[in-house]
């Protein structure tokens, strides 16, 4: 009996203990899938990932003495800015197109915010560094995000809505009366969840130039003897900017919403006509940019599924003084007849839009290796209203309002937008794994567009990662490119194409340890319709031929001393992106350097130096080209572990290196002069 | 003598600063390595007072990082099945084969503190946890990487100095990578 009780003792223990040490790894590679999920929403595993995508943290970019989402772009490869006489900024990929806006798009917290007038972000470029949890620079189509094609790159901003636990306040001050101010804040009761972040800030920036537009003749009307450009003169450009932003996130089981309103208002720069409005009016040109989406998004064991309805407002409303005293223009009633505007020419003008719709997501993992994901959107935009008030066209005194008879917007713009996207990553091997991609497009601005995207990752071993991948895309013209009238700095045209890219792309990775690697990327696109307005109406139109760009990226990150981290990258492109198969107005060759010197765990010296080459002109502009440029921006960084609390100082652009913008052709004959240096100083505190 | 003093300089401003590390790297590794300290087949006999003692390991600079560590294991882990878990921390300067501890997770530092810790977990037969992969090439048992998927890595080779008998299950959840 004795014998048959121990037997059965160290039996049952046997089972016991086997089953327990299953549970315990079973334990581990549920951990094992929770961090997967977490690297890939977070895009910790960049490298396996079939994009080309570059993650900048948070904390990385507080050291580095990054203020706003701008500074933070700015660092990634074959990135460059342009900008124009209204300072409205755009992010330009691989030398393409830099005159377009709508070529990058950018998503916060997974919502596309590029607005419908301009395709363009300018605004969010401001949003505060403390409000970013992490960003996620794309280069190349071959990402897509919420139903939305990509073109030349895209940027993810993903605040700290994502956790919904940062509590925290801070300030930033710097000259130009530089001041932000803002907050994140969470609450929890029960299953509901919910997370704001607010901020507001106010600078008053300007620049000095010597002449306007009116010197190179853009309001000169020889054939009436017309000629204003003795009226050109110095000024002093108000780049003010006055914004906030609140954000409020919640969650309730399955169910969520996200919505931010975010009033962004600026001067009207180098003038809304190339004539900046005097410094001390009070001239404006605001792009507010709110949304709001709710959804349901629940998993399952192989599949998950996600419904929302979202809903975007932006507008363009400006008001400013658009000439000065003296101005002569023709009639508008009788073109013949000459105007002369003796208090100058005023100007108020509003376009406001909307965008309703809806999408769907769904994946499936219930296939072995498979891992599909079908999404559709169903969109309507629409123009809500149209003002336009301007000084009196035929007596040269008064406001008029021509919103009916002479608007600058076409008051019946619409649009009605149907995406389907199928997509799947199959997993072929353990090291290597296809994903492949249809995706459809119908809207009643282009002709129907089916689009593919296909991609291999190949895994060596995990020190070595090769990826293909091959990209089809197009980008519909935006709101201003087919809507604008009546105006002299830019004509819309209802008739244009869809710019079309097709890319192809290689990249080698190579991992020394966990924090060391060099990654370098060859690419090849062709660009075709793409769109400009450097015609002598200034009416966009499409390009007949291709453009096509190609060119090297190598990204180094690396440590070198065990101590210090020094990230390094080189872009070298080359090709065209004109209608003349010229490569003008970006850099051939960009180069940038961060390095962080921790001096203590909490105190750390970091340095960001950036070189870009000079700058060809387009083809019809004699102008001398954009010399080149080596900025050096410093920061001190100070943490105290005790406070939870973060003090930033930093220089942007130590040494004071002229930084210029091109201007269009025919208008200002020197280019768009940017602030020198500056310095910011934060204070951050979590609670 | 100027030359000294600014190679002292640069010798006491080295031992000053600190490590990078990725902070969900070492949430994974935090949270995975206790665990397969079970699946050591002796660990009945590494432990003490039926307590698991897990030795992290660290460069001075890395003070505040090893605390934060160590408190977020205490958090997630009061106990690894039948047995305590005791986790404690130690310069590597400090480190010496008369250590109690049943395993060792080292932090980043220079070639000769890594080798020694290699040595002493090897003559004690303790399992050497490391953040960095690359330290399997120089003598450490298990590490954690984050590729498109996270994959635990066991230098089996080394394992034949270390001569720790892993329970079968163990196999079935690492991958080989030899030094």
């Amino acid at each position: 009996l004795r014998k048959v009780v121990l037997y059965l003792y160290i039996f049952s223990s046997f089972i016991w203990s086997s089953t327990s040490y299953e549970k315990l790894v079973d334990s581990i590679n549920h951990e094992l899938k929770k961090i997967d999920n977490i690297a890939t929403t977070t895009k910790s595993n960049e490298h396996y990932q079939p994009s080309i995508v570059t993650v900048l943290e948070h904390k990385r970019l507080v050291e580095l003495g990054c203020k706003t989402l701008l500074d933070a772009i700015k660092l990634a490869p074959n990135v460059d800015i342009s900008s124009d006489n209204i300072a409205y900024k755009s992010v330009i990929f691989r030398g393409s197109n830099p005159t377009s806006f709508g070529q990058s798009k950018l998503f916060i917290d997974g919502i596309l915010v590029n607005n419908i007038y301009f395709d363009g972000y300018s605004e969010y470029l401001d949003m505060p560094i403390e409000l970013i949890k992490r960003v996620e620079i794309i280069r190349g189509p071959g990402n897509k995000e919420n139903t939305v094609p990509s073109y030349a790159g895209s940027i993810r901003v993903i605040t700290y809505a994502e956790d919904m636990k940062k509590n925290s306040y801070f300030f930033q001050t710097g000259d130009y009366n530089h001041r932000v101010a803002g907050f994140t804040k969470s609450f929890t009761k029960s299953k509901l969840k919910v997370f704001t972040d607010f901020f507001y800030k106010k600078d008053d920036k300007y620049v000095n130039v010597n002449s306007d537009a009116l010197a190179s003749g853009i309001f000169d009307f020889p054939s009436l003897g017309i000629d204003n450009s003795d009226l050109s003169s110095s000024a002093k450009v108000p780049l003010y900017h006055k914004e906030y932003s609140l954000g409020v996130s919640l969650k309730y089981e399955d169910f969520y919403l996200k919505s931010r309103l975010y009033s962004y208002k600026q001067g009207s720069a180098f003038g809304l006509n190339y004539i900046p409005a005097p410094f001390d009016d009070e001239d404006y040109l605001k792009t507010p940019n709110h949304y709001i989406v709710t959804g349901y998004k629940k998993s399952f064991e192989d599949k998950s599924i996600d419904i929302k309805v979202g809903y975007n407002y932006n507008a363009l409303d400006t008001k400013s003084k658009l000439a000065p005293e003296g101005l002569e223009l023709p009639s508008l009633s009788d073109p013949t007849k000459i105007v002369t505007y003796t208090d100058g020419v005023y100007g108020e003008n509003i376009a406001k839009q909307e965008n309703i719709y809806h999408s769907l997501t769904y994946t499936y993992k219930g296939i072995k290796k498979h891992f599909f994901n079908f999404e559709y959107y169903f969109g309507y935009t629409h123009t809500k209203d149209v003002v336009s008030k301007i000084t009196n066209r035929d007596t040269g005194s008064g406001i008029v309002d021509y919103s009916d008879i002479f608007p600058f917007f076409d008051k019946n713009a619409h649009r009605e937008t149907y995406i389907f996207n199928l997509s799947d990553k199959y997993y072929y091997r353990k090291d290597i794994q296809f994903l492949y991609s249809l995706n459809y497009e119908n809207n009643s601005h282009i002709d129907p567009k089916l689009e593919p995207k296909l991609s291999v990752v190949y895994v060596l071993n995990e020190e070595n990662i090769i990826k293909l991948l091959y990209a089809k895309s197009h980008r519909t013209p935006s709101w201003q490119e087919l809507y604008t009238i009546n105006n002299y700095a830019r004509l819309g045209n209802p008739n244009l194409k869809a710019e079309r890219i097709e890319t192809y792309e290689a990249s080698y990775i190579k991992h020394f340890s966990n924090d060391n690697y060099i990654q370098s990327s060859l690419f090849y696109i062709i660009n075709s319709n793409q769109i400009h307005n450097n015609t002598p109406d200034n009416m966009y139109i499409n390009t007949q031929e291709d453009n096509k760009l190609y060119g090297l990226e190598l990204e180094l990150k690396s440590n070198l001393t065990p101590k210090d981290m020094i990230h390094l990258n080189f872009s070298y492109t080359d090709g065209e992106n004109t209608p003349e198969h010229t490569l003008a107005l970006v850099s051939k060759v960009l180069a940038k350097g961060q390095y962080t010197y921790n001096i203590k765990e909490n105190f750390t010296f970091s340095t960001i130096v950036t070189y870009e080459s000079s700058k060809e002109r387009l083809p019809d502009d004699d102008r001398d080209k954009i010399k080149p440029t080596i900025t050096t921006d410093i920061s001190l960084n100070y943490k105290q572990y005790k406070t939870k609390s973060n003090i930033n100082l930093s220089i942007k652009n130590l040494f004071n290196e002229k930084e210029v913008y091109p201007s269009k052709p025919g208008t200002y004959q020197e280019d768009y002069p940017q602030v020198g240096r500056t310095f910011v100083l934060s204070y951050t505190k979590r609670f | 003598m100027l030359k000294k003093v600014l190679l002292f300089i640069f010798i006491l401003k080295l031992s000053l600063l600190s490590y990078n590390y990725d902070k969900l790297l070492l949430k994974a590794q935090t949270s995975i390595f206790p665990r397969l300290i079970l699946l050591d087949h002796d660990i009945s006999k590494k432990t003490y007072n039926n307590t698991i003692i897990l030795t992290l390991v660290y460069h001075p600079s890395d003070i505040q990082k090893v605390k934060d560590i160590q408190k977020c294991i205490e958090k997630k882990y009061k106990k690894l099945d039948r047995y305590k878990l005791k986790v404690q921390i130690k310069e590597f300067k400090d480190l010496d084969e008369s250590i109690k501890t049943s395993a060792l997770f080292i932090l980043k530092s220079v070639d000769e503190d890594i080798k020694k810790s290699v040595e002493i977990a090897q003559k004690k037969h303790i399992i050497l946890f490391s953040y960095e992969l690359d330290y399997l090439k120089k003598g450490a048992l298990i590490s954690l990487y984050i590729e498109d998927e996270s994959n635990i890595y066991f230098n089996n080779k080394a394992n034949d100095i270390y001569k720790i008998e892993f329970l079968d299950i163990f196999y079935q959840i690492v991958r080989f990578k030899s030094d």
